[in-house]
């Protein structure tokens, strides 16, 4: 690994995620790829599936680091593989707007190269339980359920200016540190590209958002910190980490229709003085707009500081663990 | 409560749930001690999750109905 070669890549893919959302954000209006930012009172019209910008910028870093560092193998090229067909799953979501049960399926077969790659892999680690030894389950069943849970997760917790991309910037650069920690080399830069991919999109995206990610750029992180965990055997700092996800996760189950409540509750409703007043079920935002009046910009700064103390523990742990 | 700290309530309630089903999963783990090692944590990793979801049902949303300033508050079904 040469790391001129590797800064030249990140930087590539930062500076080329940031110009396409760019881009995206003038020509996507014109293609009506639009969606209304519900959460402002002047109701603006906003580009959507600007989590395209992420996908073809890491893509494009990603083809960087494979040509000019000799190095990088199946395990690297697995991990992007799995990352960019998800985020092709989401633009197929974005466009025609799947069912759940196809983007589960689609999402599992996605990860099929990372399961390929890893399939000489078979425990995984958990505190108080030690080594589980998968043997061939894990191939077979744990690399698809990590991906396809940790990106459906990731696609639920979002709807606000910055938090998709913030919680991917968090998580992803904790994935990435403990990689590089850890040795993980492949790990490290597939998170490196991923990283960078979204903060060049995350300055568009920050409040007042000029663009969407998207479930093209929701499923994507939560695809990317999975495999990261899965390549670099750091799948417990990958579950810490999507513990604000699961929470809003097994919230959203409690009421009648997890997967469609907007459809049967509403949409969260801004009230005149801009705080927001929360849709008829439960789920982790609305639990933040009750206990306070909330606006935006500070639920999602809140949220981001609940993802950054889940960030402490999933580096303490696995730093107590190595 | 200010809201800083009703929200910061919020997220140590979050890591609340998340031990109470650590402490579950390990009192499973140590009950299911004749089993061989895959199902004996297949069957600790199921309670996690059973825990969990209980956990945010019953300690975490609970919570929020009872900080909650507002009257309306939702269904949970």
């Amino acid at each position: 690994m040469t790391p001129i070669f590797v800064l030249l890549a990140v930087g590539v893919t930062g500076v080329a995620s940031y110009d396409l959302a760019s881009l995206f954000s003038r020509k996507f209006v014109a293609l009506g790829i639009t969606g209304v930012d519900i959460h402002k009172l002047e109701r603006p019209i906003i580009p959507e599936m600007g989590g395209l910008s992420v996908l073809l910028a890491m893509s494009l870093g990603s083809i960087i680091l494979m040509a000019l560092d000799g190095d990088r193998g199946l395990l690297f090229l697995a991990g992007v593989s799995t990352v960019s067909l998800t985020g092709l799953v989401g633009v197929a979501d974005d466009r025609f707007e799947l069912r759940q049960r196809d983007k589960t399926i689609l999402i599992a077969a996605a990860s099929a190269l990372l399961s390929l790659s890893l399939v000489n892999t078979g425990s995984v680690w958990f505190p108080v339980i030690g080594l589980v030894p998968f043997g061939i389950l894990f191939p077979l069943l744990v690399v698809p359920i990590a991906i396809t849970t940790s990106a459906n997760m990731s696609n639920m917790l979002a709807g606000f200016n910055g938090l998709e991309a913030g919680i991917a910037a968090i998580s992803v650069g904790v994935m990435t540190f403990l990689s590089a920690v850890t040795g993980s080399t492949d790990g490290a830069l597939l998170g490196a590209l991923l990283l960078f991919a979204y903060l060049g999109f995350l300055v568009l995206n920050w409040y007042p958002a000029k663009i969407f990610p998207g479930d093209t750029g929701t499923l994507m992180f939560g695809a990317g910190i999975a495999a990261i965990g899965l390549i670099s055997n750091l799948e417990i700092a990958a579950i810490v980490l999507l513990m604000p996800a699961a929470l809003d996760f097994a919230l959203k189950l409690m009421s009648k229709k997890p997967f469609g409540q907007r459809k049967t509750y509403g949409n969260t409703k801004v009230n005149p003085d801009g705080t927001l007043a929360p849709a008829g079920y439960p789920a982790l935002v609305h639990a933040f707009m009750r206990v306070a009046p909330t606006k935006e910009r500070t639920l999602v700064v809140w949220v981001l500081i609940m993802e950054g103390l889940y960030a402490i523990l999933a580096v303490a742990v696995t730093l107590v663990h190595i | 409560m200010s809201p800083s700290a009703a929200r910061a309530s919020l997220i140590a309630l979050s890591f609340v749930v998340l031990l109470v089903s650590g402490l579950v999963t390990t009192v499973v783990w140590r009950f299911l001690a004749p089993l061989d090692p895959l199902p004996r944590a297949m069957l600790s990793l199921v309670m996690f999750v059973a825990a969990y979801y209980a956990g945010a049902n019953l300690i975490f949303w609970k919570a929020v109905l009872r900080i909650s300033p507002s009257s309306s508050l939702p269904q949970t079904n």
